[in-house]
């Protein structure tokens, strides 16, 4: 015994045609997508660079790529959200525009530690950053984050930061020709500093080092944010 | 390696074009099956051991190739591509071949797609240890391994609409639009979100810049989840369900109005992992509308097979594989009003950045996933190798051992998330925080994660049952004839 | 459900037949809810209502600085109870780069006989509230408060000038 649906017409239209079929199951998946991701290129609906962000320096373009290998994004987020107990904690809530230059996006989505989108803020000392990376223990007794020794003897490979800025340029991130040129001289002089900062506090690391790259990303994280916030808060 | 089937008798006399029978590819399917079961037990152990290394941080080992931050990557890529992909051929494989009375229209692509996938997961096994990583969660692998992706689903993709060119039948079953939308879509998601330039070999950058890229990566994220974890499943499931039970769907209307309203909703949803967010507020409010309004086509999913189960009640009792289905629809059930819960601006400033999300993640995948792989497994073996089942008492216990350890990973997250995220937000009257100190938020979740280690471990301990279990019933005796027709040597 | 009858297409489903029973009423209902409060709430955001995040922020702020009593003024000076109040804070916020015994790790030794910036209660409370940005310290007074500063400032100069 069976009956017609009064369906049928859904099965003549679509489940006879498998082209008819596929092309409009796409175009139906499409249509959300588009419609969201299409208005972040417009220039009056989509994120705008902040005022006062710069680019990564190509010595803090290596922490980061350092930071993504290690998988940090797994554990801390980097995106301060607008709640006063998040203010309280970790600082300014994250604007669009402070993320212009970084690819990928780390903004997380788990924080099994705390966030990191204003830890140079919050945690200036490179000293610190060196013992916590180290031995995480050492400066916070009940942590359960790895430690990263490794850091401390792997060195960068200018030729391969200078690959790395050479394709963010392409990308559109406005570094000139002459940051690009200068990789290892730029690595070396910012390396330099902070290495030398840590002598200060009894700790030889070379300037060439993974962890010198980590802690220069590390302390610049969201300062240039809160310097643009606090001048903006100071307008009003 | 290959069997035939007689048509169901009449039917090929009735279309007038059929041949009486079909030489299936069943290889293709047993090496699927082999696959998933290999792979699911490696990407559960992986996820055993980095659910050990939270509460115990030394199991890191100070090992660069074994931190929870290179591991985790690991273990959701092995689960979603190697163990939820696999299986997915599997039962694609062997379901259209019957529902299209075709065999495979190429021997060769099926083949190709077979080794590469497995080699890409080979790959992705070797180089996420090493650190190698795009750092976009859920699309880490890198850039040469994302263009064999691609070229490996466009072989399947031209096997699949090639075998759908080449059909028996007129009309397309239910199952076969679900796999369709599946593969169109997971395509378009997966080639877009890894739109990137290549600085070296290994490393490339995203043509997307922070919260653009944000966003692209949630839409595709959210959508794998759509694409990749639910709506094929909802065509193994549309195909094994009336199979197991031996009854007709409850509503084919049902069927249609959720598939569409799923295809066209579920793309929408990305940014509810944004929520908050330098995201623009607008999309945020779309991610979270039509969150909301998923709800209702996804129940409509699990109760058009919980009805057509309603048939095979008195069944549940003595058959372990009704009761997998039973368990799998009520876990998709209770995860797509979770979901939409969680996509509630409120509910999700709590939630968010939690462990609730971590359990919510597994309810679906362990709960609906899961168990919605197994017994699809548990009919397809079988029926494929010719054998009888080696003890439906081990699937039982399988059931039995999942089950609670869903529970037993599930319910200790609920309260990590949730107290952790009341904990984060606690200020005294004067505005401080209660607990300034984050640490204090962590140490409270020590022993849920210990509670959350044993459930996994459960749930491995019943894959590993299922590995015994077939692994006796294929070295096992034949089905009766009666069961399956006896294949024509 | 002798009633229902099968739609027939079994012989193009490998044998699977279906029913065409009607969705349940109250699932119809439950569509169309989510579909109503969909269209009111995205009005209420974005079209009638105007609400934004940054303003919903800006709002908690402004009403949570009018609601609570003005932060319990704590004095600044070494009581005990500001120092057993201070320790607290001291091992939530100071130890990891202080030390829990105070000689210091990352950060300088406090109980030995060098202040870098003053020994007097009001210049160790000074450097706590303020920071030393040169060298990694914070300041504090943004994070915990002035309260919370005065006792800590009070917990370093007890245990630093213990006889």
């Amino acid at each position: 015994m069976s009956v017609e649906s009064p369906y049928a017409w859904h099965r003549r239209l679509f489940e006879g045609r498998a082209a008819v079929f596929a092309i409009t199951a796409t175009l139906v998946a499409a249509i959300g997508g588009i419609a969201e991701i299409a208005p972040m290129y417009s220039a009056t609906l989509g994120p705008k660079p902040m005022e006062g962000i710069t680019p990564y320096t190509p010595l803090e373009l290596a922490g980061r790529d350092i930071y993504v290998r290690e998988g940090c994004y797994n554990c801390h987020s980097q995106w301060v959200r607008p709640f006063r107990d998040e203010v309280k904690r970790y600082g300014e809530w994250s604007r669009a525009g402070e993320y212009a230059y970084d690819r990928p996006f780390q903004l997380g989505s788990r924080r099994i530690g705390p966030d990191l989108m204003r830890v140079g803020v919050r945690l200036p000392s490179v000293a610190w950053h060196y013992e916590h990376l180290m031995d995480p223990r050492k400066v916070v007794p009940q942590s359960i984050m790895p430690r990263y020794p490794w850091l401390a003897e792997d060195r960068l490979d200018p030729e391969d930061v200078r690959a790395s800025v050479a394709t963010m340029k392409k990308l559109g991130v406005p570094y000139s020709d002459e940051d690009v040129a200068k990789v290892p001289e730029q690595i070396a002089e910012q390396g330099g500093a902070i290495a030398n900062s840590l002598k200060e506090s009894g700790i030889e690391v070379a300037p060439d080092s993974e962890m010198v790259a980590m802690i220069a990303y590390l302390t610049r994280l969201g300062v240039e944010g809160h310097q643009a916030l606090a001048a903006r808060e100071g307008d009003k | 390696m290959t069997a035939t089937h007689p048509e169901p008798a009449g039917n090929a006399e009735a279309q007038g074009r059929a041949p009486s029978s079909v030489a299936y590819d069943d290889w293709i399917v047993k090496a699927f099956v082999v696959a998933t079961l290999l792979w699911g037990f490696v990407g559960m152990l992986v996820g055993i051991y980095i659910a050990l290394e939270l509460p115990f941080w030394p199991a890191n080992l100070d090992s660069p190739y074994l931190t929870f931050g290179r591991l985790r990557p690991l273990h959701t890529n092995a689960v979603i591509f190697a163990f939820a992909g696999n299986v997915l051929f599997a039962g694609i494989y062997h379901s259209m071949q019957r529902l299209l009375k075709t065999r495979m229209f190429s021997d060769a692509l099926s083949q190709i797609h077979f080794w590469g996938w497995q080699l890409i997961i080979v790959a992705a096994a070797i180089t996420l240890p090493l650190g190698l990583s795009q750092g976009k969660e859920y699309a880490e692998l890198i850039w040469p391994l994302d263009i064999a992706v691609a070229v490996i689903w466009v072989v399947f993709a031209v096997n699949f609409f090639g075998t759908i060119a080449i059909r028996k039948v007129k009309h397309l079953y239910v199952a076969i639009w679900f796999y369709m939308s599946m593969v169109l879509t997971i395509a378009m998601l997966h080639i877009v979100n890894n739109l990137a330039l290549p600085a070296t070999l290994t490393r490339s950058y995203p043509i997307y810049a922070g919260m653009t890229d944000a966003l692209v990566q949630w839409w595709y994220g959210h959508n794998a989840v759509g694409f990749l974890l639910t709506t094929p499943f909802l065509g193994l499931m549309y195909y094994y369900v009336p199979k197991t039970a031996n009854r007709p769907i409850f509503s084919y209307r049902l069927s249609i109005i959720h598939f569409w309203a799923l295809v066209f909703l579920y793309i929408w949803t990305g940014p509810h992992h944004l929520l908050w967010s330098g995201l623009p507020d607008w999309v945020q409010t779309l991610g979270v509308v039509f969150s909301v309004m998923l709800w209702a086509p996804s129940w409509a999913g699990m109760l058009n097979g919980l009805l057509t189960l309603r048939g095979a009640w008195t069944r549940l009792r003595n058959d372990p594989m009704i009761k997998l289905w039973v368990v799998a629809l009520t876990f998709y059930g209770m995860s797509t009003f979770e979901g939409p819960l969680m996509s509630i601006r409120d509910v999700n400033s709590l939630s968010h950045f939690t462990d609730w999300t971590v359990g919510h993640t597994h309810s679906g995948a362990l709960g609906w996933v899961g168990m919605a792989a197994f017994a699809s497994v548990y009919y397809i073996v079988p029926d494929i190798w010719k054998k009888k089942l080696y003890s439906r008492d081990l699937i039982n216990l399988h059931f039995w051992l999942g089950t609670a350890g869903i529970v037993l990973y599930v319910v200790p997250l609920w309260v990590a998330g949730i107290t952790q995220g009341l904990m984060w937000k606690d200020l005294d009257a004067s505005g401080n925080l209660v607990h300034g100190a984050f640490m204090d938020t962590v140490r409270v979740l020590l022993p849920l994660y210990w509670l959350r280690l044993l459930g996994g471990l459960l749930y491995l301990g019943g894959l590993v049952v299922m590995i015994y279990n077939l692994v006796k019933t294929v070295r096992g005796e034949a089905a009766e004839p009666a069961a399956v027709p006896a294949p024509a040597k | 459900m002798t009633d229902e009858q099968v739609l027939g297409h079994a012989d193009e489903c490998d044998g699977i037949e279906e029913f065409d029973n009607p969705s349940p009423t109250w699932l119809n209902l439950m569509f169309l809810g989510t579909f109503v409060y969909a269209i009111f709430y995205f009005g209420w955001w974005h079209v009638w209502g105007n609400r934004s995040q940054a303003a919903l922020y800006d709002a908690q702020v402004a009403a949570a600085e009018a609601a609570a009593p003005p932060e319990a003024k704590v004095a600044l000076e070494v009581t005990p109870e500001t120092v057993a109040a201070g320790q607290k804070v001291y091992t939530a916020n100071c130890q990891g780069c202080h030390a829990a015994d105070l000689t210091g790790a990352t950060g300088p030794n406090l109980v030995d006989e060098t202040w870098i910036h003053g020994g007097a209660l009001e210049e160790i409370q000074q450097v706590i509230a303020n920071g030393v940005a040169s060298k990694g310290m914070p300041g504090w007074k943004p994070i915990i408060g002035e309260a919370k500063v005065n006792q800590v400032a009070a917990f370093v100069y007890d245990r630093s000038h213990q006889p």
